[in-house]
């Protein structure tokens, strides 16, 4: 009975760390290997393959085959360097943005009285019932010249010709803004909805009025929510591909289209590996940043 | 604003939280400078009657009046008035200096004065060695004292402590008792403190209000309420007390003696006592004798003696409480000197006697 319990708890234990290690870390293993790799007019389309028959000696001169080649070649095409920097500048200015729009609506949120509360927070997470895709779709037919967007300006006279808004870096703004929203205004929510009302009226007590109230002790406690949101929706918008690819113009450089024009155009998977081990490793620091500010939350509950 | 205006005047104030009346029809004023108690049970409406002077509730009805005039409209940032939290509230991002700076700091005070004052606050609370720590590095009873200095640090005209000591040990309370009252000597600010210490409300205030779901049930100067309760639930509320049964034995207005007969001394001769309010013959009252009012002597029965068994005695330094049980039933509470106490043993029989003067006929 009592090993049958502890083989039961191991398995709870276990089954995230297998999941990781099958769905992450392999299929990661196979990438950094390919990175390695030399591209090849093959099937596969690069080498050396490693063939499990093939016996420890063949895996051996196999290794011997790894270089560095795809990372160099990394460095030396500017195409790289302009793509990654795009896609931080991008996916920064984004994850500015999308802070403005949502914290307010957080906030709004979280003063709400506490019996609406519950229904605001499925409303934010409402559009999650419809795909992705869609609702980027959907976008094009808004920002286009002749979208639902001109259309009303035009029709309210504020504005003569039509914005050319759909096919710049502004329209890959805006969708990842409207995509990423709830990343954001669920953690902002979280941070405010969960202060203690009294702090506020404390600090109106002590002379402070509603804008002191705020920025002295609303925002300073809700940091932790500002960097969550931050995060989830800055790291996934750097290598975004999908809202670039159909918002975006042919002048818009991210990372993740780079990627996809060098796996399936150009066949060249070496160099889409090496560019996609790059990206993870730029965005380890802010995951660090992440993990160490949630740790410090939990250790010294605010 | 005219001289004679109270500090603050409620004014029939009312406020209702769903079905919950929290503050009934309430009035009070709290004079320039007096310290005022607010004893009461859990409950009965403390904190809330605070929190509408601070401006954090919108009474239902009634005004509250600051210098004479109406402060509906002045927010909570604008009334001069601070209060110290019964939850604290402390900012869980500053440490304790800049905890009990805040305020200052909102009434752009210069850097040097803010110092100087703080410094003074963590003198006065010897919170000295803690001033950089946050608040989650505290205990509960330096917590506490961060919340007093904070709201003691801006000097305002009003400060309303919903119990401000009562997490501390006792010898840490009565240094911070006699330091607010230091402070109220130097300053001439107005108190209206929250306590459940009666002891602590008898020592500090000038004046005390017992509260009773919502309303108040007594309110005056700390040693009359003691002295002399009003009702049977202040007089139960506040200290101890004996309260004997009696039965009046004529009618008798107010102010006027009458003469009543204990229930448990059926063949004693009647006592005679003034009462407040006026009498029927026959009425059922309470006659309520502080405990160390009463007298107890052994065996030997006198003439107004309430002889009964002695069923506990407890040492209390240099008295000794005894249980005795009463003919009826009741058991009284008699403080006997330390010396007399000791040689008292349980089941003896004793016999308790009053002074009237020191009595108090209670009719409702
Ligand atoms: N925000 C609120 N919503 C609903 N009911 C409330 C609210 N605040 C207070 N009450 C109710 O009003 C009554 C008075 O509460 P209050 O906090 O004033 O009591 P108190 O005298 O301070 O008690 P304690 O000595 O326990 O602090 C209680 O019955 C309480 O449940
Ligand atoms: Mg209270």
């Amino acid at each position: 009975m009592i090993s049958h319990r502890a083989w039961s708890e191991r398995l709870v234990l276990i089954a995230p760390y297998a999941w990781l290690a099958v769905l992450f870390l392999a299929p990661f293993a196979i990438v950094i290997k390919i990175s390695l790799s030399q591209s090849a007019l093959a099937l596969p389309p690069y080498t050396p393959v490693f063939d499990w028959r093939a016996g420890p000696d063949a895996w051996i001169a196999g290794v011997r085959e790894f270089s560095f080649a795809a990372y160099a070649s990394l460095a030396e095409d500017a195409l790289y360097l302009d793509s990654y920097l795009s896609s931080l500048r991008l996916a920064a200015t984004a994850t500015v943005l999308t802070l403005l729009v949502a914290y307010p609506m957080a906030y709004a949120m979280a003063r709400a009285p506490a019996r609406w509360r519950p229904v605001l927070v499925t409303l934010a997470i409402a559009p999650f019932w419809t795909s992705f895709l869609i609702r980027v779709y959907a976008w094009i037919a808004i920002l286009k010249d002749e979208g639902l967007l001109n259309h009303a300006l035009i029709a309210l006279g504020l504005i003569a010709e039509p914005l050319h808004v759909f096919g710049t870096d502004w329209a890959v703004q805006i969708g990842i803004v409207y995509s990423y929203l709830p990343f954001m205004l669920l953690p902002l929510y979280n941070a405010i909805a969960r202060q203690d009302a009294s702090l506020v009226e404390a600090a109106a007590d002590l002379g402070a009025g509603p804008v002191a109230q705020f920025w002295k002790i609303t925002f300073p406690l809700s940091l932790g929510g500002v960097l969550a949101g931050a995060l989830l929706v800055f790291i996934p918008a750097v290598g975004e591909f999908v809202i670039p690819d159909l918002l975006g113009g042919s002048d818009t450089l991210m990372i993740g289209h780079t990627m996809w024009t060098e796996f399936f155009d150009n066949r060249d998977w070496p160099t889409a590996s090496a560019a996609t081990v790059v990206l993870l490793a730029l965005l380890l620091p802010p995951l660090a940043l992440y993990d160490r500010s949630r740790r410090r939350a939990t250790e010294q509950p605010t | 604003m005219s001289s004679s205006d109270p500090l603050i005047r409620v004014d029939s104030v009312r406020k209702r939280f769903g079905g919950v009346t929290a503050v009934d029809d309430l009035s009070l004023d709290i004079g320039h400078g007096e310290f005022f108690a607010l004893l009461g049970p859990s409950g009965c409406g403390k904190t809330t009657l605070m929190r509408m002077i601070a401006g954090f509730e919108t009474p239902d009805e009634g005004r509250i009046l600051l210098d004479g005039e109406d402060i509906a409209a002045t927010p909570p940032h604008r009334r001069p008035v601070n209060m110290m939290f019964q939850s604290y509230a402390l900012f869980p991002h500053m440490n304790v200096e800049r905890n009990i700076a805040f305020g200052l700091e909102r009434e752009r005070m210069p850097r040097a004065d803010i110092a100087a004052r703080v410094d003074e606050m963590l003198r006065l609370t010897q919170l000295e060695p803690l001033r950089r720590r946050r608040p989650d590095q505290l205990s509960g009873g330096q917590r506490q004292r961060v919340a007093l200095a904070r709201a003691l640090a801006k000097r305002p005209r009003l400060l309303l402590l919903d119990e401000p000591l009562a997490a501390l040990d006792r010898k840490l309370r009565e240094e911070t008792q006699f330091e607010l009252m230091e402070i109220r000597r130097g300053l001439g600010m107005s108190f209206m403190l929250v306590t459940h210490d009666q002891n602590e409300a008898m020592a500090m205030a000038d004046r005390i209000a017992v509260m009773r779901e919502g309303r108040i049930e007594q309110m005056g100067p700390a040693r009359e309420v003691y002295r002399m309760p009003a009702t049977r639930w202040a007089a139960g509320f506040i200290g101890e007390i004996n309260l004997f049964e009696a039965i009046a034995l004529r009618d008798a207005s107010a102010g006027q003696a009458c003469d009543m007969r204990l229930r448990d001394a059926p063949e004693a001769a009647p006592i005679s006592l003034t009462c407040d309010a006026p009498l029927r013959a026959g009425q059922e009252v309470a006659v309520a004798v502080r405990p160390e009012n009463l007298a107890l002597r052994r065996g030997a029965p006198g003439a107004a003696c309430l002889r009964g068994d002695v069923v506990e005695l407890a040492f209390r330094g240099d008295t000794t409480l005894a249980r005795v049980r009463l003919p009826s039933g009741f058991v009284a509470r008699a403080n006997a000197p330390g010396a007399g106490g000791e040689s008292l043993t349980r089941g003896e029989a004793v016999c308790l006697s009053f002074d009237v003067a020191a009595a108090r006929v209670l009719a409702s």
